[in-house]
């Protein structure tokens, strides 16, 4: 397995000065990967413009409140559907559309499709985003797009999908790694839950609660399954590549993976819920048994990277990734605990939840695409980011943020669930406990919104260095030599 | 794990299971609920929306409104009251002497009360014994009463902070929601519950007044004001009936009036169809035994033994 690793990054022999060429398999690949990762950078801002919005209004509901597209309940949806689909699924699929060329060998196959598809999709999503500011929103969290913009982007999703299947069927090295595995079930695993809860909401309506346990089933796959998958994948790569270490456990890789997709998989219903008693049940049973995967995935990273720790201070790339990697086990340890019955009484309904999604959706698997970000597209662009230190910056100002969201939200959910649960207290004191630890939050987004503005800026300043090179190689030949000091492996 | 399609399989497998259990399952069990009896009574629950309480729904579900509300009440068990209901005669046997058994039983059974109290709970019955007590500590002391020779009744009563705050008498069900397309059933409280909203707040004319701004009746209220579903118009020959009455701060300028829209209108209408307090199987609310005393509107948590008989009829 590490002869893989080593094997899948070939050092250029012939120009050591850039350091970074890219292979024949990025250059397969360079299009597609580039046009999702950056698409998915734009949908990044317009998520956080509006959640930004949707964030102010609790500090003065007055705000635009005279459109009616800019209402809370329109732009707190828009937000979170660019958020996971806009950047979480374009990012997902980019990532693993090139971990599929470098770990296979390969080049990839269809990339036009891809291309197509990735277009779709953006159609599919910007679509259903008017469409839930003009009020056409589902009702169905995290489903809220219309039926039409939900085929558009199913089809784009699927178009890329099979682009990044051929390109696995086509691999020559044909041993895989832990993080094909993850990628190739994430593949599968969003198409089944997408089209599978779409149908049965959208179209084939189920009756009654049932609507509301399939909500609850889809958002869980997505959020603590999908997402981990695909987050997961890319800490397994990248950690191990940047640490230049093996991974530790083949085996162990495996028993998280099934134990992740078994018993992951029926969590999601809550005590309290007007189901019968047997579903929040099992699923409360299903998520302690989380903890077998979650053992695993600790034991695994710490015998990778817990000796070197001294070493995240060197690459940008390897920071995030570290960070993604921890806040994964902080949120599914803290994810166990809150679905225990007496902590679950008081959390549900609350900002606890907020700040539990926002851990998984920021701080685990939106940090480990940016560590893919910033690992990728050097290679893709054969050179170097142009300002190391732009990329700390937004390193920085994401791992600050994303503290200063999630803690107070944790703290001001439970101070909110404790005053909701005592009846002597007035329901506005539920509200007014928790502004203050939603001030703070609000700070926290700040800094991440100005830190998504910098990994567009860092994205566009590379791309733009890559297509001057491409089109005037004598004027920037000099540049080039001298900026890249460092010469990567 | 070197072959694609044994991959493949065994996430498909997993993903079935899963599905099966939380998909397939609650549809099996609750997909095809259809009417119910309301118990005690004849009354079919739960009743279709009218027509513009159905387009309430829509501006409801439009504007987001279940992402800051909940529609669900929760109750976290339920206690029990006993009340005596008559004394049991069989022929032949003094009443009186029956009386000053059942007295000397319920003062056995409820330290703390005097005499004059308990005789008062069996001469004006059906008047509580015990109030919000365990299943347990009820039946005891039901089969004390009976023993003593007095009929008793159980009353069954749900808590929990929800139903404390008069968000509910009940808890929530499935038949609650089998009307409803979509089911908006909230995963937030940063406003408070609406699922029994119709029962709550019966003055239509606040409703209409607080979707226009909330401020009027809660300063530090965190909800958005709705002014895009009413008109703020030019008042031409004389004002509309249907005009807001505002406070003076939040009145229109002088000559214009404020009328709600037809989506106004159907918010409204959805939101006062919004109740759940018909007595179920499965989520009973026991009335009182009789029409006199219903139970004491004081805190469940207190064990009842400190609290006074009520005896403001």
């Amino acid at each position: 397995m590490s002869d893989q690793l080593s094997s899948s990054t070939p050092v250029p022999a012939t120009i050591p000065a850039t350091g970074l060429v890219p292979t024949d398999q990025d250059l397969s690949c360079r299009v597609p990967v580039l046009f999702l990762f950056v698409a998915g950078a734009i949908w990044l801002i317009v998520a956080s413009f509006f959640g930004f919005l949707a964030s102010l209004k609790f500090h003065s509901p007055a705000i635009m409140s005279e459109s009616a597209w800019a209402t809370y309940g329109r732009i707190y949806p828009v937000s979170m559907n660019s958020l996971l689909y806009g950047f979480g699924i374009q990012a997902a699929l980019a990532a693993t559309l090139w971990i599929f060329c470098r770990l296979g060998q390969t080049r990839l196959v269809g990339g036009g499709i891809a291309i197509l598809g990735g277009i779709l999709l953006n159609i599919g999503l910007t679509i259903g985003v008017i469409a839930v500011l003009l009020g056409y929103n589902t009702g169905y969290q995290w489903l809220e797009f219309p039926r039409g913009a939900a085929i558009l982007f199913f089809f784009g999703y699927g178009m890329i999908g099979i682009s990044a299947l051929l390109t696995f069927h086509n691999r020559l090295e044909r041993e895989l790694y832990p993080s094909q595995w993850f990628l190739v079930g994430g593949l599968f695993w969003f198409a089944w839950i997408y089209s599978s809860a779409n149908l049965l909401l959208n179209v084939f309506q189920l009756r009654g609660v049932v609507q509301a346990t399939t909500n609850w089933w889809y958002m869980n796959n997505l959020l603590w399954i999908y997402l981990a998958l695909v987050g997961l994948a890319v800490i397994f790569y990248l950690l191990p590549k940047l640490l230049r270490r093996p991974l530790y456990s083949r085996n162990l890789a495996q028993f998280a993976f099934w134990t992740l997709i078994f018993f992951g998989s029926w969590m999601g219903i809550h005590h309290g819920a007007p189901v019968p008693a047997w579903l929040p049940g099992v699923s409360t049973v299903m998520t302690i048994f989380l903890v077998l995967p979650l053992a695993a995935i600790a034991m695994m990273l710490y015998s990778t990277a817990g000796k070197s720790l001294a070493s995240f201070r060197i690459e940008p790339a390897l920071k995030f990734a570290g960070f993604a990697a921890v806040a994964f086990l902080v949120a599914y340890t803290l994810k166990i605990f809150g679905a225990l019955r007496p902590v679950n009484e008081i959390t549900h309904f609350t900002y606890f939840t907020t700040a539990q999604n926002h851990l998984v959706i920021y701080a685990f698997f939106s940090m480990a695409l940016f560590s893919a970000i910033y690992y990728i597209i050097p290679h893709l662009a054969g050179r170097e980011w142009p300002s190391r230190r732009m990329v700390n910056v937004h390193f920085i100002l994401a791992a600050l943020g994303v503290l200063l969201y999630a803690v107070p939200l944790l703290i001001g959910g439970v101070v909110q669930g404790l005053a909701l649960n005592n009846a002597q207290v007035p329901f506005m004191h539920s509200v007014s406990a928790s502004v203050m630890f939603f001030r703070l939050a609000t700070v926290g987004e700040t800094l991440i919104v100005i830190g998504h503005l910098i990994l567009l800026m860092n994205i566009a300043r590379i791309l733009f260095q890559c297509c001057r090179e491409c089109c005037f190689p004598a004027e920037t030949a000099a540049e080039t030599t001298s900026q890249t000091a460092e010469v990567r492996p | 794990m070197n072959y694609g399609p044994l991959i493949f399989l065994g996430v498909f497998f997993a993903l079935v299971c899963s599905w099966w259990a939380l998909v397939a399952g609650p549809q099996n069990q609750l997909g095809n609920l259809q009417q119910t009896n309301a118990v005690g009574t004849a009354d079919v629950y739960p009743l279709a929306r009218a027509g513009q309480a159905q387009q309430g729904a829509e501006v409801y579900r439009a504007n987001g409104c279940f992402y800051c509300h909940s529609q669900q009440v929760r109750q976290s068990g339920a206690a029990f009251d006993v009340f005596v209901t008559t004394l049991d005669l069989d022929e032949g046997e003094d009443p009186a002497q029956k009386r000053q058994a059942v007295i000397e039983t319920i003062l056995r059974i409820r330290r703390g009360l005097s005499p004059a109290q308990a005789a008062e709970i069996v001469d004006h019955a059906p008047r509580p014994v015990l109030e919000s007590v365990d299943l347990n500590r009820a039946e005891t002391a039901m089969s004390r009463l009976n023993g003593a020779g007095a009929r008793s009744d159980l009353v069954l009563v749900p808590i929990g902070a929800d139903i404390e705050r008069g968000w509910g008498l009940r808890r929530s069900v499935a038949y609650d929601y089998i009307f409803d397309s979509p089911v908006m059933l909230g995963s937030q409280r940063l406003g408070p519950d609406l699922a029994n909203m119709g029962i709550r707040v019966v003055d239509a004319n606040w409703r209409l007044l607080h979707l226009y701004n909330p401020k009027i009746f809660v300063k530090n209220s965190t909800m958005p004001p709705y002014p895009f579903l009413f008109e703020t118009r030019r008042i031409v020959n004389q004002p509309s009936p249907d005009a807001l009455q505002l406070p003076e701060e939040f009145a229109p300028p002088p000559g214009y009036e404020v009328v709600p829209t037809d989506d106004a209108h159907a918010l409204v209408a959805y939101l006062v169809s919004l109740r759940s307090v018909t007595p179920l199987f499965e989520a009973p609310i026991a009335a009182p035994p009789a029409p006199p005393a219903p139970p004491a509107d004081g805190s469940p948590a207190d064990q009842g033994e400190a609290a006074a008989p009520p005896n403001n009829q």
